[in-house]
C-alpha cells in the first residue's frame, strides 16, 4: 500500500477526474475527503471507496472562500492530519475569444483558480506539519491555446503559475507542489462524444496513444505516484497524461 | 506481488550509479533485469544478483546493440523495458573541447539512446506494447553548461519525443527523466567543492541534492502501467531547481 494511512482532500471528487483518483488512492490506502456539489454521484463516490477505506464527503460550494477553511477544519477533527490536497475541481464554457464574456471568465476563475488558491492557503499550515503533497491540474487547452477556451485556458496557466510559485515558497519545508495536465473519458466526454462522433474519432487520432485516458487507471495512478514517497524529488512540475498529444516547454 | 511483475527489462549502464538503482529496484518489483554496461567487472557484479542478467554492451556500437536484442528477445521471448541510461560526463572548460571530444560524447550520450530505440523498439512494436525511459539532464533545459555533455542531453530530448510520436500508435512509450544534480560518482566531483555544493542546496527548493533512489522512483513509475497514458513526457527530478 503505497499511501497507507494518508488523508487527503480530492476537489470535485464525486465524478469523473476526481473519482478516479479518489478510488485509486482509496485503494493504496488512503483516507479521501470528497467535496464536490452533486449530493448523488458524491454518495455514490463516498460508498465506493469506502469499500478501501474510510472517508469523507462534502456537499460544499467552493466558489464560496468561506466554505473552505471548515473543510479543512473537519478533516483534521476527524483524521487528525492532511496529506494531500488535489485541486480538481473547475467549471467553464467554451466561447470564441470575442464572444467570451465576464461571466465566463468569473465562473472559470470562480470555480478553478480561486478555490485552488484558497484551498492551498487554508491547507499550508496542515501540509507543512506532514510533509504534504499539492496536485493541481492544468489542461493543454491553456498549454496549446486551444480554440474556445479562452476563460478556461486562463485559469489553468494561472493555476500553473501559482503552483510553481509555491512549490519554491515551500520546497524548504518539504512540501512537493506539481501539476497533472490530463485528457480523461470522462462521464461528461462519453456523452459529448456520442453526440460529436466524428468529433471524437478526429480527436483520438490525433492523439499518439490513440485513445483517452481513463480516469482511475490513467490519471488517478499518476495522482499516486505524485501523493507517495517515489515522487519525494519531483516539484514544480507538470505531468503531461495525455497520450503523447502535446509535448511542451 | 511487485509493480513489474513477469517483465523484461534492459537497463544500460546498469552496473552503478543511478543505473545499479534502477537495476535493483526493478528486479525487487518483479523484472527480469538485464544489466547492459561495458564495464566487465561491474557485469560480475549484476550476475551475482538475483534476476539480473550482466550483459556486455558498448551502446555506441550498432552491432553490439543488434546482437545483445536479439539474443535477449531469443532467450525471454518478450522485450517489455528499455531504460537508456549509460552516459558519460566531461569537467572539460568549453575551450578545451575539441572535435574529437564532441564525437566521442555524441557518440556514447547521444547515439547509445538512439541505437537503444532503434533495436528494441521495433520488438516492442510487433507486440503493441513497451516502455521506454530515456535518461537526459536537467541541463538541456536551463541553459547552464556550454559544453557536449549538454548538447548530447539535448540530443536526447529532442529523439525521445519523435520516437513518441513515431511509435506511440503501436502502443510503445517514450519518455524522459530530466535528473538535477545527483548525488552518485559521476557527480563525485563536486562533492569536494563544498563550497560549491552548498550553494547548488540552496538553490533548490527541496534544499538537498538528488539520490539515485529518486530517479530510480521516477523510473519504476514510467516504466509500469501506473504511466499507460503517458507518452512524450518529460519529468524533471531536480529538487525544484529548475521550476525556479
Amino acid at each position: 500500500m503505497r499511501l497507507e494511512g494518508k488523508v487527503g482532500i480530492i476537489t470535485g471528487g464525486a465524478s469523473g477526474i476526481g473519482r478516479g483518483i479518489a478510488l485509486a488512492m482509496a485503494k493504496e490506502g488512503a483516507h479521501i475527503a470528497i467535496v464536490d456539489i452533486n449530493e448523488e454521484k458524491g454518495n455514490q463516490t463516498l460508498r465506493d471507496i469506502s469499500q478501501y477505506k474510510e472517508g469523507m464527503l462534502f456537499i460544499r460550494d467552493i466558489s464560496k472562500k468561506a466554505n473552505i477553511h471548515p473543510i479543512i477544519n473537519e478533516v483534521i477533527d476527524k483524521f487528525g492530519k492532511l496529506d494531500i490536497l488535489v485541486n480538481n475541481a473547475h467549471a467553464s464554457k467554451q466561447a470564441s475569444f470575442v464572444e467570451t464574456t465576464m461571466e465566463m471568465m468569473e465562473l472559470s476563475f470562480g470555480t478553478g483558480f480561486y478555490p485552488t488558491f484558497h484551498f492551498m492557503k487554508a491547507a499550508y499550515p496542515e501540509l507543512k506539519k506532514s510533509k504534504g503533497k499539492v496536485i493541481n491540474f492544468a489542461s493543454g487547452a491553456g498549454i496549446s491555446g486551444q480554440p474556445t477556451q479562452t476563460s478556461y485556458a486562463a485559469a489553468k496557466e494561472a493555476i500553473r503559475a501559482i503552483t510553481r510559485v509555491a512549490a519554491n515558497e515551500w520546497g524548504p519545508e518539504g512540501i512537493n507542489v506539481n501539476l497533472i495536465s490530463p485528457i480523461a473519458l470522462t462521464e461528461g466526454v462519453e456523452a459529448w462524444s456520442e453526440n460529436h462522433p466524428e468529433l471524437y474519432e478526429q480527436m483520438v487520432n490525433n492523439i499518439p496513444l490513440r485513445r483517452l485516458g481513463q480516469p482511475e487507471e490513467d490519471i488517478g495512478r499518476t495522482a499516486v505516484f505524485l501523493a507517495s514517497d517515489d515522487s519525494h524529488y519531483i516539484t514544480g512540475q507538470t505531468i503531461m497524461v495525455d497520450g503523447g498529444s502535446i509535448k511542451i516547454y | 506481488m511487485g509493480r513489474l511483475d513477469n517483465e523484461i527489462a534492459i537497463v544500460t549502464g546498469g552496473a552503478s550509479g543511478i543505473g545499479e538503482q534502477i537495476v535493483d529496484l526493478f528486479s525487487q518489483e518483479g523484472a527480469t533485469v538485464i544489466a547492459a554496461d561495458i564495464n566487465e567487472a561491474a557485469l560480475e557484479k549484476a550476475n551475482n544478483k538475483d534476476n539480473v542478467v550482466g550483459m556486455k554492451l558498448n551502446v555506441a556500437s550498432d552491432e553490439e546493440w543488434a546482437q545483445v536484442a536479439k539474443e535477449i528477445k531469443e532467450r525471454y521471448g518478450h522485450i517489455d523495458i528499455l531504460v537508456n541510461n549509460a552516459g558519460i560526463s566531461s569537467e572539460k572548460a568549453f575551450k578545451d573541447i575539441d572535435l574529437e571530444d564532441w564525437q566521442k560524447m555524441l557518440a556514447i550520450n547521444g547515439f547509445g539512446p538512439f541505437a537503444g530505440i532503434k533495436h528494441i523498439a521495433p520488438y516492442m512494436s510487433e507486440q503493441k506494447q513497451g516502455s521506454i525511459v530515456n535518461i537526459s539532464s536537467y541541463t538541456a533545459q536551463i541553459g547552464q553548461g556550454f559544453n557536449h555533455y549538454s548538447a548530447s542531453k539535448g540530443a536526447v530530448r529532442a529523439l525521445s519525443r519523435a520516437a513518441a510520436t513515431q511509435f506511440g500508435r503501436s502502443g510503445v512509450r517514450v519518455n524522459t527523466l530530466f535528473p538535477g544534480i545527483i548525488d552518485t560518482p559521476m557527480t563525485q566531483g563536486l562533492s569536494e567543492s563544498k563550497e560549491l555544493l552548498n550553494q547548488l542546496i540552496q538553490a533548490t527548493p527541496l534544499q538537498r541534492l538528488g539520490k539515485p533512489d529518486d530517479i530510480a522512483k521516477a523510473a519504476l513509475f514510467l516504466a509500469s502501467d501506473d504511466s499507460s497514458y503517458i507518452t512524450g513526457a518529460e519529468i524533471v527530478i531536480d529538487g525544484g531547481f529548475s521550476a525556479q
